[in-house]
């Protein structure tokens, strides 16, 4: 025996243990690939060793190839890792300073409360309603008569009115719309009204003597209150989400009967009771109730074949609720601030 | 309306909190805004029997007491003129703290020691009667504490009553939903009281000349009154429900319209001039002074109460001076009347006067209840007046006013409802606020008294029903026999439209009130338009419909500006509002404008962006943007000359009709807004005519395949020659070619002769068949360059 194989086998261990050497001390792909030629190219220190195989008896082959082979295999791995993470790390560019603040975008952007107003229209175009439109100065015959208000009675003190001349008033709700489409239109009728309405309410935290409603209305053969009930629930549990609930008050309005007052659970403390909701619950949001039939009979429909349900609601009620604002003036004062926060 | 809990249960058993009754007349229409629970802080204050008085010489008013509590007895002094032997006295006891924060101690008048104190209800913080002391009608043995004698106030539910629902302004009217709501009865008893011998017929005679506007007259006479306070548990009821005690006499009239819901009127007897009442109305110009002190100039259109020869009361709504109760009244004449709803509404508007009265004869009384509640009070009256009643009640009722049967079907009320309520539910519904029902075939004939004048239709009594039930046994359904589809108009999308363009711009959009101060609205009304005005405005400063949007908007900018938001670019979309000059009637114009306003930076200023400030050219480039997305070609601007902005300004003309502006905010209206030390661009346009201009579909243009030839040119010209002509001669000589002609630069100064300009255009030559070749866009611009400088003496920039 002129050869020992523990000094074969401790010269290949040589051979991965100064690779690795090396390899630490390598910052770039170049010194990389110098690495790689000395060690694994066709002249390099790996392929040296081969030819320990040519020089030991047959018996002692495997146990050297099965070395260089995982040696082989080791370096490989080492060189394809080593380069990946060269290529992963960070590059100080001589082009640009990426942490330099990039260009300023001044944007623009909707007004929250008429956000708000469009995502209700939304809401309902989605389940059928039509948009309608009409005029903020009104007679007093679409704002009130047509709505079975009639004057010399006590139900037009429910609403405090802005009068112009000529028995023209600024619409107290946008009801009127609901008249003005049913003159032009055969049920079936299925709309809402959206707009400005004005009360001469003195400017306080929830009043302003200018603000917007969407009223709805629909009517149909066998249109029901059950029915009323249904689509305000869609609505509140679309604009508020699934777990709100809807509670039906009976009330009073003049063009409504049976007439309720609608409310929503609580959308802070659902239903438990907190600040919003002053401890009850419930957030009260607006009117609702089947059409009276003296309305119909302003409009020449026929009350016994059709029946119909209406519902109102404030756009800065529910603008209030669903950014949890506390007074409905900053809406009006349009501060920039306020005005690019909520967008 | 507020009512207390123990005044209900007079009437109607319950078993419920305050909390749980509130909760259940809620949910059956009457919404309980508060519960109010009375707070009484009587400590050492005790029931006291007055053994002795005796007057002190020296003194007026004084009197020594001697006050027994309990085993011992006090000696006080007391001025009260009240104060008699064997009286039930509410006594304060040395060291007593009192409400008002007096402290109750030993003292000496002259050479009397006075401990503790017999104490008014002012006093004890009870009412506001102070000159009396308060006297303890009930027995009690002398000690007791006073809290303990006088029980816990009764907790008051403050109800929010619809104006339908006259019936519920009465405690009698609620008891009868608090008995439906508990499944109980209402429990009215009749009015139990002595007669004297004399007929009422020899007191008084009553006639109706009006039955339109009185259907009836009921009167009542009363001998033998004495005037005076009325005892505590009445003054109690009365104050919980808000009402201020005066007399017994005035204090009983209205415990009975709060009880029963009717409104009633006590004469001094002795005043009524010929013992004749007349139901009149009055004449035209005549005065009348109400038991206010006021006096009102009269119209026949007033109904009066009217003795033999003048007015004594202003029908329904207030009593006359002549005629008042004084505290020397010994006869009454006490009314009890049904008016007409419509005629008292009227008066009371014309008048200017709301009492409890007018509020509920307006909304509608019950002419079966004005002969209860007569009776009622005449009990009241001579158990707390010592008076002795006449025979019999004076009853006009010339118009009978009669229930009214309704037909109900029941399968009607669940195709309304949605509901699946019976037959028979619905009849003990109905059965539980005192309507009968007659079955009839399939259909209920349903009676309503005369209490509920606002049930005259089938649809009223399903509501009865559906709030009865409850609506929350109405489950929710959705409707949807028909397909409809939903959508916003067009004007209404293309609305949106423009608003989303202008948030595109950059410009944040404003919600403004519709309505302004004359002053500041006047400077940006057209020579043409007036002003609307609102006839009852709430303040000067909101007395005028806006005639522009854009003082709003430099409101909002003035806003802004003071909270050192300095850089703003604001728009809103929003009516204005005017009247034609000179229109023969009164016809209110409405329109839609966009406006905006910019000042300050047109970009966030930033290392890469030196801060350039908005000018006239951005105002101009937004509205062209506007034009260009909307592909509205037919538009111009022209010089023009408004107060609103500062020259030169520049006209929108869309299809050759006035439809906006554009500029720079002139320097006066600055002012008038208190913006200073910076420049505001606007522009106005009417949607409307943005609208009609728009292509109402879009097509497709095919885009060339072909490369397209650049070629910059730079011409020298006159300062005076207005870009649009030198445009206008380029586009006429551009052959057929030309793509775009666009400015890059313009220059004055160094290298051009004094009074000339330059001014480089990149023209785009390009064709949709073929690649050009560069000779023929060479020769195009050698006509463009020649027809320069024959047209307007331009010539070809070398440097």
């Amino acid at each position: 025996m002129d050869y020992q194989l523990d000094k074969i086998l401790k010269s290949i261990q040589d051979i991965e243990t100064a690779f690795f050497a090396l390899l630490d001390t390598v910052q770039d792909e170049k010194a990389l690939e110098q690495a790689r030629v000395q060690f694994l190219g066709r002249k390099g220190q790996l392929q040296d060793a081969f030819r320990y195989l040519g020089q030991v008896e047959q018996k002692d082959r495997p146990v050297i190839g099965e070395q260089l082979n995982r040696l082989k295999e080791v370096l490989t791995q080492a060189l394809e890792a080593k380069k990946k993470g060269l290529t992963l790390a960070p590059v100080v560019s001589k082009k640009f300073d990426i942490s330099m603040p990039g260009m300023p975008i001044a944007a623009g952007g909707f007004h929250p409360l008429l956000q708000v107003m469009d995502e209700i229209k939304d809401i309902f175009v989605g389940m059928g309603f039509s948009v309608e439109t009409g005029p903020d100065i009104e007679t007093e015959y679409y704002n009130f008569e047509a709505l079975n208000i009639p004057e010399y009675h006590p139900t037009r003190d429910l609403q405090d009115t802005f009068f112009l001349q000529n028995r023209w008033v600024l619409r107290t709700h946008t009801s009127p719309v609901q008249i003005r489409t049913m003159e032009k239109t055969q049920p079936p009728v299925r709309m809402i009204a959206p707009g400005r309405c004005f009360r001469k309410d003195t400017p306080d935290a929830s009043h302003s003597p200018t603000f917007h409603q969407v009223e709805g209305l629909c009517v149909d053969q066998g249109v029901t209150f059950a029915d009323l009930k249904g689509v305000i629930l869609a609505f509140a549990q679309k604009l508020f989400g699934k777990n709100v609930k809807i509670r039906f008050r009976p009330s009073f309005f003049p063009f409504t009967e049976p007439s309720a007052e609608y409310d929503f659970s609580c959308i802070i403390c659902s239903g438990k009771g907190c600040r919003l909701c002053k401890g009850t619950g419930w957030l009260e949001i607006s009117g609702a109730g089947m059409v009276d039939p003296a309305v119909f009979g302003f409009v020449s429909y026929d009350s016994e074949k059709y029946t119909g349900y209406a519902f109102g609601m404030g756009v800065e009620r529910i603008a209030l609720l669903k950014y949890q604002i506390d007074d409905i003036r900053i809406f009006y004062e349009n501060d920039l601030r306020f005005l690019q926060q909520l967008n | 309306m507020k009512v207390t809990l123990n005044w209900l249960k007079d009437f109607v058993e319950f078993d419920l909190a305050p909390e749980e009754l509130a909760e259940k007349l809620t949910m059956v229409g009457f919404e309980v805004e508060e519960i109010i629970r009375p707070k009484r802080d009587l400590k050492n204050v005790v029931v006291g029997r007055v053994e002795t008085v005796m007057p002190i010489t020296a003194s007026a008013q004084l009197k020594i007491c001697q006050v027994r509590v309990g085993s011992e007895t006090i000696q006080t002094i007391c001025g009260a003129p009240n104060v008699r032997a064997q009286m039930l006295v509410a006594m304060a006891l040395p060291g007593a703290e009192l409400p008002g924060g007096m402290i109750v101690s030993h003292r000496n008048f002259d050479a009397y020691t006075s401990s503790g104190m017999i104490c008014s209800e002012a006093e004890l913080g009870l009412s506001e009667r102070g000159d009396l002391v308060m006297e303890l009608a009930n027995p009690a043995q002398p000690g007791m504490n006073l809290g303990q004698y006088l029980g816990p106030g009764s907790p008051v539910l403050d109800l929010s009553i619809t104006p339908n629902r006259p019936d519920c302004l009465s405690v009698i009217g609620i008891a009868r939903e608090v008995a439906a709501i508990v499944k109980g009865t209402l429990r009215k008893p009749i009015p139990q009281f002595e007669e004297s011998e004399a007929a009422i017929d020899r007191f008084i005679e009553i006639d109706i000349r009006d039955q339109e506007k009185c259907p009836r007259y009921c009167g009542r006479y009363f001998s033998g009154v004495t005037v005076a306070p009325s005892p505590w548990w009445l003054v109690e009821r009365l104050q919980s429900c808000g009402i201020r005690p005066i007399n017994n006499i005035v204090d009983i009239t209205n415990y009975t319209m709060l009880e029963t819901g009717q409104p009633l009127h006590a004469f001094d007897y002795d005043l009524i001039a010929d013992h004749r009442i007349v139901v009149q109305t009055a004449r035209t110009g005549d005065h009348f002074t109400t038991l206010d002190g006021k006096s009102h100039e009269l119209t026949e259109n007033h109904l009066m109460i009217c003795d033999g020869q003048k007015p004594v009361a202003l029908a329904g709504i207030m009593g006359g001076q002549n005629s008042e109760i004084s505290v020397a009244s010994r006869t009454i004449f006490l009314e009890s009347a049904y008016f007409s709803p419509i005629n008292i509404r009227t008066s009371s508007k014309q008048l200017g006067i709301v009492t409890e009265s007018s509020m509920r004869f307006e909304r509608g009384a019950d002419p079966e209840n004005a002969y209860y509640a007569i009776n009622r009070a005449a009990q009241l009256i001579c158990e707390l007046a010592g008076a002795r009643v006449a025979r019999g009640v004076g009853d006009a009722y010339p118009k009978w006013i009669m229930p009214v049967v309704l037909d109900l079907r029941p399968e009607r009320v669940n195709q309304v409802l949605g509901s699946a309520f019976t037959s028979a539910e619905m009849r003990t519904t109905l059965n539980s606020i005192g309507l009968n029902c007659v079955p009839n075939g399939a259909q209920f004939q349903v009676a309503v008294p005369t209490n509920r004048p606002d049930l005259t239709r089938e649809i009223d009594l399903i509501e009865e029903i559906a709030r009865l039930i409850g609506y929350d046994e109405i489950k929710p359904t959705i409707h949807a026999q028909v397909f409809l589809h939903g959508e916003k108009n067009k004007q209404e999308a293309f609305i949106h439209r423009l608003r989303a363009l202008c948030v595109g711009m950059g410009f944040n959009e404003s919600v403004t009130l519709s309505m302004l101060n004359p002053r500041t609205a006047e400077p940006f009304l057209s020579q043409d338009h007036q002003l609307i005005r609102l006839l009852n405005p709430l303040s000067e400063d909101l007395a005028v419909m806006r005639p522009s949007l854009v003082p709003s908007l430099l409101e909002v900018a003035a806003y802004n500006r003071n909270r050192q938001n300095y850089d703003l670019k604001l728009f809103e979309l929003g009516s204005v509002y005017y009247l034609q000059a000179g229109a023969s009637s009164f016809q209110p114009i409405e329109l839609k404008k966009l406006v905006g306003i910019g000042t300050g930076l047109r970009q966030p200023v930033s290392w890469l962006n030196p801060g350039k400030k908005l000018d006239f050219y951005d105002a101009k480039g937004f509205v062209e943007h506007i034009f260009h997305k909307l592909s509205i070609t037919d538009y111009q601007f022209s010089e023009y000359s408004t107060p609103i902005l500062e020259p030169p300004g520049a006209s929108i003309e869309i299809a050759g009709q006035l439809s906006g502006f554009i500029g720079i905010v002139h320097k006066p209206l600055m002012d008038l807004f208190d913006i200073k030390g910076t420049q505001v661009i606007v522009f106005e346009v009417d949607v409307d005519a943005l609208y009609q201009a728009m292509p109402k579909e879009k097509r497709f243009t095919a885009i060339s395949r072909y490369p397209t030839i650049p070629f910059d040119l730079a011409v020298v010209l006159d300062s005076q020659i207005p870009y649009r002509q030198v445009e206008q001669v380029i586009r006429n000589n551009a052959g057929e070619h030309l793509v775009s002609v666009r400015l890059f630069d313009t220059f004055e100064g160094k290298q051009i002769p004094k009074g000339k300009k330059s001014m480089a255009f990149s023209l785009v030559f390009g064709s949709k068949e073929r690649t050009l070749g560069i000779d023929e866009v060479n020769d195009q611009v050698n006509v463009i360059i020649s027809e320069l400088t024959r047209e307007l003496g331009a010539y070809l920039r070398t440097d």
